[in-house]
């Protein structure tokens, strides 16, 4: 559905700025009605490639193909065109303060050429799918930051767009706000089939919403995959920065053991058949699960005794599972796990 | 100051007052019409606004400069050729709104300037993004937006002409200018003196009421 191709954007040098090469040769794929997800820190070049996506900002070089089309090929007028199948929602919402909630959305109407005896139905109809229409004849300044956004996304959906884009759609928000714009966003990505690429620097919003994951830094890609495949690759940047378990201390004789379920059957009562099958205590140290297309994703730190775990085989029996697992054990107590994996080397600075 | 003398003094200061009003009214119409756009487009037409055209916007600067700079005494002189040929003949109320708008069409295209510029830049991003031309987005984002500060400059671009039209006055222009000058300073009535002064004032006031209070009415923000 959206398909960037080497894309380069450089601004050129002024006499108050250098120049700077925001993005150096960037590609992406987002499938039909997927969810994907751009993180990175600030500078990395995210708004600067949603913004090529419907060329608000033209490229210097490279192809954006949006729903088959090659925009960068486009002339300005077929490009309004193909920019109104493409929503777009922002950090600070944009809405028009001189209009009405309603005429906020009436706008996208108008701009898109939508006849003028269906403006009033059609706003009040999308007001309504985001729970909205009873503010219709309020004005922006008036409403709550995450009923702006709710506007915002009455007027992207106005033209009945293939994909939603969105930068930092939430960052203004308050954590149980942002829930709900995400929920908005999930609900609209399910009923409507719309395709979503959200720029976000909170990680937490990729794992509630996004199907695949884009990292950038400094204007490259560094990292691209679907969530539960991105979270099986062992201590890259984007698996630890999504499921982050903060730092890991084992006590004196206990190891901890980190489990990453990536999907599949195989993280079914896990927990409890790997306590029958080896008369083991456990702890659970931290976890980090989300439910993604119905199945538990994520990791789990769990806390034994050592010597417990190191005798009884759990961490071959749980690799049989077709798990992904690390065993972090204490200084004074070497893993006899050791040659199993790099990761046991951590263990030493517990 | 005696009631006998005020009554007396009248039918001129209505008059006058009446010529004022038609004055400024005149060139604040043209002002509006020639000022508004002319303004938009100095906004919109610099680097990286939505009509882009740095040449234009160049040389729209360099004309409004000149107007700006000009005293209006001294612009309302040189003017004089232009407004004969203008209005034809005599000066005259007529002849006072060539001079005033010719001052108030670069003011007031500042502030509008000012007021376009002050709209968030994000504003126009989205309705690109809607698929809005450049045109749409004067017409339905920056103006509706800007239009608050808009009315506040205009009501500034007002007060302003009303003092501009006492000088008006003094090239035969009529309206309270002229009254306060003839009356008030050449013959020494200060019954003149005091009432144009009296008048200027509350008409001021007024405006500038009724300005404040409609750009208060068109701003949500
Ligand atoms: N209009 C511009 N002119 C010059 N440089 C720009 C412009 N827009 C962005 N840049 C530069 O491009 C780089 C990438 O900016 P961009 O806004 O895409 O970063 P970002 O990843 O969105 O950051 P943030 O998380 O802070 O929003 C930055 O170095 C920025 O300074
Ligand atoms: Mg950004």
């Amino acid at each position: 559905m959206i398909s960037l191709h080497d894309l380069r954007k450089s601004y050129p040098a002024t006499a108050s700025s250098p120049g700077v090469e925001a993005l150096r040769g960037v590609s992406l794929e987002v499938a039909e009605g997927e969810v994907h997800g751009i993180v990175g820190e600030s500078g990395a070049g995210k708004s600067t490639l949603v913004r090529c996506v419907n060329l608000l900002e033209r490229p210097t070089s490279g192809q954006v193909v949006v729903n088959g089309i090659d925009l960068t090929a486009l002339p300005e007028s077929r490009l309004r065109q193909a920019r109104r199948n493409i929503g777009m929602i922002f950090q600070h919402f944009n809405l028009l303060s001189s209009r009405t909630v309603q005429g906020n959305v009436e706008l996208a109407l108008e701009l898109a050429g939508l006849p003028r005896r269906e403006h009033k139905g059609r706003s009040l109809e999308l007001l309504e799918y985001v729970g909205l229409a009873e503010r219709a004849r309020s004005f922006p300044s008036q409403l709550s930051g995450g009923q702006k956004q709710r506007v915002g996304i009455a007027r992207a959906l106005a033209a009945n767009p293939k994909v939603l884009l969105s930068d930092e759609a939430t960052s203004a928000l308050d954590p149980a706000t942002t829930a709900d714009i995400l929920g908005l966003i999930r609900q609209l990505n399910r009923q409507l089939g719309l395709t979503v690429l959200l720029i976000t620097h909170q990680m937490e919003v990729v794992r509630k919403v996004c199907d695949s994951v884009t990292l950038m830094r400094d204007g490259l890609v560094v990292e691209q995959g679907d969530l539960n495949e991105v979270l099986t690759r062992p201590d890259s940047d984007l698996s630890n920065g999504l499921f982050d378990l903060g730092p890991q201390e084992a006590g004196a004789g206990l190891a901890l053991l980190e489990i990453t379920f990536a999907g599949g059957n195989s993280s079914q009562h896990i927990i409890s058949r790997l306590a029958r099958q080896f008369d083991l205590d456990f702890s659970i140290d931290a976890a980090a699960i989300e439910v993604i297309g119905g199945v538990n994703v994520g990791r789990i730190r769990l806390e034994a005794s050592a010597r417990d775990v190191a005798a009884s085989g759990t961490l071959d029996w749980l690799r049989q599972q077709g798990l992904i697992v690390r065993l972090f054990t204490p200084p004074d107590d070497p893993a006899p796990d050791r040659s199993d994996g790099g990761a046991a080397d951590e263990g030493g600075r517990a | 100051m005696n009631f006998d003398l005020l009554s007396r003094a009248l039918p001129t200061l209505l008059e006058a007052t009446r010529d004022t009003l038609t004055m400024v009214g005149l060139a604040m119409l043209v002002t509006i019409v020639l000022g508004l756009p002319l303004g938009i487009v100095v906004a919109t037409t610099g680097k990286g606004g939505v009509l882009q055209c740095r040449p234009l916007n160049w040389l729209l600067g360099f004309i409004i400069n000149i107007g700006r700079s000009m005293p209006f005494i001294i612009l309302m002189v040189a003017l004089i050729p232009f407004t004969r040929f203008l209005v034809g003949g005599s000066l005259g109320v007529k002849g006072a709104v060539v001079p005033l708008s010719a001052a108030a069409i670069p003011f007031f295209a500042r502030l509008v300037e000012i007021a376009v510029r002050e709209v968030p830049n994000g504003l126009i991003e989205a309705a690109r993004s809607l698929g809005g031309g450049r045109l749409s987005v004067c017409v339905k984002v920056l103006l509706p937006e800007a239009l608050p500060a808009i009315i506040l400059g205009l009501t500034t671009t007002i007060v302003s002409l009303i003092s501009y039209s006492a000088m008006a006055g003094t090239i035969g222009a009529g309206g309270l200018g002229d009254v306060a000058l003839r009356y008030g300073y050449q013959q020494y009535k200060l019954e003149y003196m005091f009432s144009t002064l009296v008048i200027i004032v509350i008409i001021v006031q007024i405006i500038q009421m009724v300005g404040s209070w409609g750009a208060n009415r068109l701003s949500h923000r």
